[in-house]
């Protein structure tokens, strides 16, 4: 469904430098990294607001620079903030987006519109941060999108929301028809429903792997300073704590020992960032 | 079907839920030819990820607990007795290792373990 | 492209300061004796002038380019419809001149000429084709107080070196003027035009011609703004 092939583009200071990856029909990628490593970059280029320089965008098997209706039409996005006319009522945004999209149900979006508790005279202007976020997402799914692109659609809302935006997104993948890819800074939000995480940091791609492969490589090795200098493990990077090292590798040959643990997705990114940077 | 699964296990989720499922079926709760939830809804049910359910009814269907029918779903397959007793069997082995294991560590000796293991016996 | 207008205009009519207008209305209204000969020459414009700034205005101040890019909207589409408001506007307000000057004489100082029409034409359409590649280009809040001097200092040159004031004032034939007249002399043998004016013929043509080069202006902006916006990166 998306295929991104060694994809380069230059923005003033910042670069993306050949990124590939890809997501089959019916499955939840998240997309995760630093701040400024370019995810909000990628997805605009996915809905091609940014032209790439190098590289290629496929999307439902199509190129988003000649069939651009087709391609947004078939795409439902949330973005971390709602950034249209205050002034205008959610009516009228409806209106716009149902003129807009070929296959766009009203029904749908009311019933959402009324499942959210967001009144429909309401101006934009007034709603709060759950409730844009909520609107989006009603718009997203009301016309038949066969991608859900949302660019940290959770940030700054309460935990509540943010589930009840989760379980929404598992129901649309039950069909199977449908594909999802979410950047998120809260990683702890997906990682029980991704199937596939890209990681994306200072523009480059780190990795881009399936979540079951990463819960059963991924380990931290906790042990004395001296232990780890002796390791022949390849450790990505070594924290350094007062009593002991803490450090991330990993585990290809699936031994479990008792000084490993399974990281978290923020402690891989953080040990990757870590270790990039040195 | 009753499955539970728990994130603080050690187990990885996919394992849970083979033994989840085999435990249903050896027991008799999910009978042969019955007709198991697809992998989206199963994952949906347990908020989990599509891929985690995938691999364990890939899983099952490895050990042969369970078929796909293309495009209809997963069944329950029509499991022989000998299946199920190397199933028993491979538990009873486990655990004797993690007896063995637990043994070294008092330093029991092999005398010892068996006269347990009579005690225990003549007990029922 | 229709759509895009449809929501232009729903946004006009909710985002109309009333109280601006109301003081505008009341200042004109006030000063109207001061005014009166040269608001027909000049509320055309002026009105188009706000209309279509205050469209790319809003569409910068609530940065909503993004959202409605994103949705299946070509940015073709999102060209043509603000060239096609300044033509809505210019029109409408065209009509509205027409209308307060001539139909109800509202002010009832000069009536509406031709040459109002057209200087309202070719001072509009210029102006924005000067400066709409340039919003397409570098976006609206950039340069929004470049804006207004732009559309001024050319409003200005046209006022300025209307030839018809200079014809009449100074006897001065620009050479569009001089074209004008020739084609005037020639439609008036060719179609025997003897109960018609000359002069007035040979202005009317000169009016009709620099209504028409500033329209080809106009589009060629259309064409220029097409092809910046198509390579602009929205970030």
């Amino acid at each position: 469904m998306i295929k991104l092939e060694n994809l380069y583009k230059n923005i003033g200071d910042f670069k993306i430098e050949d990124i590939s990856f890809e997501l089959d029909k019916g499955y939840i990628m998240a997309l995760i990294g630093p701040n400024g490593s370019g995810k909000t970059t990628l997805i605009k280029m996915l809905l091609g607001l940014i032209k790439a320089d190098k590289g290629e965008i496929k999307l439902f098997d199509k190129n988003i620079s000649e069939d651009e209706i087709y391609v947004k039409d078939n795409i439902g996005f949330v973005f971390d903030s709602l950034n249209f006319y205050p002034n205008l009522r959610v009516k009228d945004l409806k209106k716009i987006v149902g003129e807009a999209y070929s296959r766009f149900n009203s029904k749908v979006f009311d019933d959402y519109i009324k499942k959210f508790n967001i009144n429909p005279k309401a101006y934009i202007g007034n709603l709060s941060k759950g409730e844009a976020m909520k609107i989006m997402m009603a718009n997203a799914l009301s016309h038949d999108a066969k991608l859900l692109i949302l660019d940290e659609p959770t940030a700054g809302l309460d935990p509540i929301v943010r589930k009840e935006l989760l379980s929404i997104l598992q129901e649309e993948i039950v069909s199977g028809d449908k594909s999802v890819i979410i950047s998120t800074h809260i990683t702890s939000d997906i990682y029980d429903i991704a199937d596939y995480v890209t990681f994306i940091n200072k523009g480059k791609l780190v990795f881009s792997k399936d979540m079951e492969e990463i819960k059963d490589k991924y380990r931290i090795f906790r042990a004395s300073r001296e232990e780890i200098e002796r390791s022949n493990k390849k450790f990505i990077w070594v924290k350094e704590k007062k009593y002991y090292c803490e450090a991330l590798f990993i585990d290809e040959a699936g031994i479990e020992d008792e000084k490993t643990y399974i990281p978290s997705l923020e402690e891989i990114i953080y040990y990757y960032v870590k270790g990039e940077e040195q | 079907m009753k499955i539970i699964i728990s994130n603080t296990s050690k187990l990885p989720i996919y394992e849970q839920i083979v033994n989840g499922i085999k435990e249903e079926i050896i027991s008799g709760n999910l009978k042969p030819n019955e007709k198991l939830p697809s992998i989206r809804a199963l994952a949906r049910d347990l908020n989990i990820s599509v891929i985690t359910t995938k691999r364990a009814y890939e899983e099952l269907e490895r050990e042969g607990f369970i078929e796909t029918v293309g495009g209809k779903g997963c069944y329950v397959s029509y499991f022989n007795k000998e299946l199920i007793y190397e199933e028993r069997l491979k538990e009873i082995e486990k655990k004797l290792e993690e007896i063995l294991e637990l043994s070294r560590g008092l330093k029991l000796s092999k005398e010892d373990i068996f006269n347990m293991i009579n005690l225990l016996y003549e007990g029922e | 492209m229709i759509k895009l207008i449809k929501k232009d205009a729903r946004l006009i009519f909710k985002s109309i300061s009333y109280k601006y207008l109301i003081l505008g209305l009341l200042l004109i209204a006030l000063f109207v004796n001061v005014f009166s000969y040269i608001i027909p020459m000049i509320l055309p414009i002026v009105l188009t002038y706000i209309v279509v700034t205050n469209s790319f205005n809003n569409d910068a101040l609530n940065k909503s380019e993004v959202f409605i890019l994103s949705l299946p909207n070509k940015k073709e589409d999102i060209v043509y419809s603000k060239y096609l408001l300044v033509i809505i506007s210019l029109f409408l307000s065209l009509i509205l001149d027409y209308l307060i000057f001539d139909v109800f004489k509202i002010i009832g100082v000069r009536k509406i000429v031709l040459q109002d029409i057209q200087i309202n034409i070719v001072a509009s359409l210029l102006s924005m084709s000067a400066i709409m590649p340039l919003i397409f280009k570098l976006g609206y809040s950039k340069l929004r107080l470049l804006y207004p001097v732009i559309t001024f200092f050319i409003g200005y040159l046209v006022y300025k070196n209307d030839s018809i004031t200079n014809l009449i004032n100074y006897g001065k034939e620009s050479l569009l003027m001089q074209i004008s007249h020739k084609l005037g002399t020639l439609l008036y043998r060719v179609f025997s035009f003897n109960n018609y004016d000359f002069t007035n013929i040979s202005i009317n043509i000169y009016l009709i011609i620099t209504a028409f080069l500033s329209a080809i202006i106009f589009i060629i902006s259309m064409y220029l703004s097409l092809r910046v916006y198509k390579n602009k990166d929205i970030i």
